[in-house]
């Protein structure tokens, strides 16, 4: 009688053992990855984006990048928001947000970027000679805190002036068609010239850019340090040629989209709260108004609309502030 | 042979009463779109510029749907639904978005009786209807969550019908990682080959016997597609891409496709061209399939011509059996009328044997159409289609007159 055949217990305990040497390279290199993981460099496969201005866009086309713009016309229409350059590049090159379903209603977003200069981070598209990103997300569309002074002409149909003391000569809510073969109502939001009765503007930030001519290489546009990547080789003001150089954010965020909250108030956070200031008094008053017209009986479309405006002023001024102040409003 | 030649009589409804049904169903009920060559070889765009899946088809881009009024040239004919101040986007949050395709179709059936011999004549008309099918013939919905904007996405393609829920794609997309605007694709999609149009399936609708040409017959129409991996590059005016997919399914091999084509733009004369070939090797036990063929199209203003050839070349694993192949073509125009109405005229052939000499198993369809875009998210169908193939196959000798109605967004 053949003798039962036993498997020798060293093969068990050494299958053990190489399964407890696998797992023990494992949990090594885990635990040496993670002690390391401060100090390693990062896998740079994708470069960080550039900062273009819009007359550089046509050597970016379809290419991730930071566009920089000040814009001319906010168009909300459609669910869509049309950002328009401010001149000369009205009709070349523009940012499309389409608004979701869930948050903010274009016409919100819309009125957060008329007349402001913004940085809007995406794949750049070209379609029938238009260079444009085309984004979901408003929070890859930030305003850099300058702005325009004056605003070029409306470049689709003269939007109508709500008769309104509006507190900036910013966000003039207006309603008018979009030129395009689905004219929905749309809401137009442009930098209106500012009228006689209208406050005067804050005063720019003393770093403000001068926007119609490039600046000296030697005292380039300042923007806000939360809003300009570690390595942005381009200026911050969307006119400047984009070979000027720009002092660099030593501890700037790599993401157009991350938030840097500043030690102290500057300039412009003091001058975003005293424009929401403003925008809260006109929010006041359209709100009253339009209770004194609830009571009254419609029609109160316009009262309407002149609150909607406000109340996107102020969330638009909100924004600001969070991008400007301490990171919140 | 018997069952070749059993035709179906689900009813048989007047001429008249099949008329008047179909159009008040025209009027009545929307209909929906896909982008197609044409429209890409007009605006001389890729097809990765209009759908999120980079080789086309699916659920639109940001871009198309921003551009829809310049990319179909649809005109609202409803000013209910071009008054309305709120449209839907498809946009659910900024990484969560959706659409859809409804695809409902009208074929009016018109065939001959086979005669004693159980043969029927060769004709351009034909007068004797024969079945009418209503159905969907297309219904997806697609879902995309953008995990990281212009970097990492994940897309559904889910049909609701006809035949009940059927997963068509589902893939995780990186994209902008790689040199020359490369992308990786892996999970279940659509094979790339060859031009891909929208009426793959139009006029063989409730008749798989009529899918014999182009695209049935190297297994690329909208209703097929395998599980892998797919690599692509879009450097400049060119797209190159290699899928690797399951194939056939219970053997060791897989299957091969690729597709490389240019699509040039601002051309003299013409203003866009696009020239592309395709292969394709599906090995499985029985013996290995193989696919190859050319395409190309351009645009004179409005209109629009493409064609594509193929061979289908079928090596059985045993050697003592005979290989086995065929040729295949299509062609179409397309102008666009008024600015609005895409009008349609198509012809396709295949030799359903490896004997280039012989005719007798050879199947040809032409057909014209009109197919308008009437508003943003819908879209109309009207065609004719004349099929001639062998005589003793009744459902290979069938004329359609179909209506399509289509919503989309």
């Amino acid at each position: 009688m053949n003798p039962v055949p036993v498997v020798p217990p060293f093969e068990t305990s050494s299958a053990a053992r190489l399964l407890a040497a696998v797992l023990g390279m494992w949990l090594a290199t885990v635990a040496a990855s993670s002690a390391a993981a401060d100090d390693a460099p990062r896998l740079e496969i994708v470069p960080e984006p550039p900062v273009i201005a819009p007359a550089d866009a046509a050597q970016h086309v379809g290419e991730v990048v930071v566009l920089e713009l000040s814009i001319a016309e906010a168009t909300a229409t459609g669910g869509r928001v049309v950002l328009r350059a401010a001149a000369p590049d009205l009709d070349r090159v523009r940012v499309v947000i389409v608004a979701p379903m869930i948050g903010e209603s274009a016409r919100q977003i819309a009125a957060r970027y008329a007349g402001r200069q913004v940085r809007a981070i995406g794949r750049l598209q070209e379609f029938d000679g238009r260079y444009e990103i085309v984004t979901a997300d408003a929070d890859r569309v930030v305003v850099v805190g300058t702005e325009l002074a004056q605003a070029p002409p409306a470049h689709s149909a003269p939007p109508v002036a709500i008769p309104d003391s509006e507190p900036t000569p910013h966000a003039a809510a207006t309603a008018s068609p979009e030129p395009t073969a689905s004219p929905a109502v749309a809401t137009t939001t442009v930098l209106d010239s500012a009228p006689a009765s209208a406050p005067v503007p804050a005063p720019v930030p003393a770093a403000a850019p001068e926007r119609a001519a490039a600046p000296e290489p030697a005292a380039p546009p300042e923007p806000p340090a939360a809003l300009v990547p570690a390595t942005a080789p381009e200026p911050a003001a969307a006119p400047v040629p984009a070979t000027t150089p720009v002092p660099e954010a030593a501890d700037a965020p790599t993401s157009i989209g991350a938030r840097q909250p500043e030690a102290t108030p500057n300039a412009a956070c003091r001058e975003a709260r005293q424009r929401w200031q403003s925008a809260a008094d006109t929010g006041r008053a359209a709100t009253a108004a339009l209770g004194a017209c609830l009571a009254a009986g419609p029609p109160c479309a316009d009262e309407l609309d002149r609150v909607r405006s406000t109340m996107a002023e102020i969330a638009a001024q909100e924004e600001r502030i969070r991008w400007l102040c301490d990171g919140s409003p | 042979m018997e069952s070749l030649l059993h035709v179906p009589h689900h009813r048989r409804p007047s001429f008249a009463l099949l008329l008047a049904s179909v159009g008040a169903l025209l009027l009545l009920a929307p209909e929906s779109s896909r982008a197609e060559p044409y429209m890409a070889i007009r605006e001389g765009r890729k097809c990765s510029s209009c759908h999120v899946n980079m080789g086309g088809a699916g659920m639109r881009t940001l871009l198309a749907n921003t551009h829809m009024q310049e990319i179909t040239h649809y005109r609202e004919l409803f000013p209910e639904l071009e008054n309305a101040t709120e449209k839907f986007n498809g946009q659910i949050t900024s990484f969560l978005s959706i659409g859809g395709n409804l695809r409902l179709t009208d074929s009016i059936v018109f065939q001959d009786e086979p005669d004693a011999q159980g043969r029927v004549p060769h004709k351009v008309l034909r007068g004797n209807v024969d079945e009418n099918v209503l159905d969907f013939r297309r219904a997806p919905l697609y879902a995309l969550v953008t995990l990281v904007p212009d970097y990492l996405e994940a897309y559904l393609d889910q049909s609701f019908a006809p035949g009940g829920t059927v997963t068509r794609e589902l893939f995780g997309l990186v994209k902008g990682l790689l040199p020359w605007k490369g992308y990786v694709k892996g999970g279940k999609f659509f094979l790339d080959y060859g031009l891909r149009g929208a009426d793959d399936t139009l006029f063989s609708q409730n008749n798989d016997t009529n899918e014999q040409f182009v695209r049935g017959r190297t297994g690329t129409t909208f209703n097929s597609s395998d599980t892998g991996l797919e690599l692509g590059f879009q450097p400049g005016p060119t797209n190159f891409t290699v899928q690797v997919t399951n194939g056939s399914s219970g053997d060791t091999d897989v299957r091969v496709t690729t597709n490389l084509y240019a699509m040039f733009t601002d051309l003299p004369v013409v203003e866009n061209a696009i020239a592309g070939l395709s292969f394709m090797r599906l090995g499985s036990d029985a013996g290995d399939f193989y696919a190859y063929g050319l395409y190309a199209g351009s645009n004179l203003g409005p209109l629009e011509y493409q064609a594509e050839v193929d061979w289908v070349h079928f090596g059985p694993s045993d050697s003592d059996q005979r290989s086995t192949g065929s040729f295949l073509a299509y062609g179409e125009l397309n102008y666009l009328l008024l600015d609005w109405i895409n009008c349609k005229a198509f012809g396709e052939y295949a030799d359903n044997d490896p004997n280039a000499n012989t005719t007798q198993s050879a199947q040809n369809r032409f057909g014209f159409g009109v197919e308008p875009f009437i508003g943003r998210f819908l879209q109309t169908r009207l065609f004719y289609s004349i099929a001639n193939g062998p005589k003793t196959r009744a459902l290979d000798n069938q004329n359609r007159l179909v209506m399509e109605l289509q919503l989309f967004f």
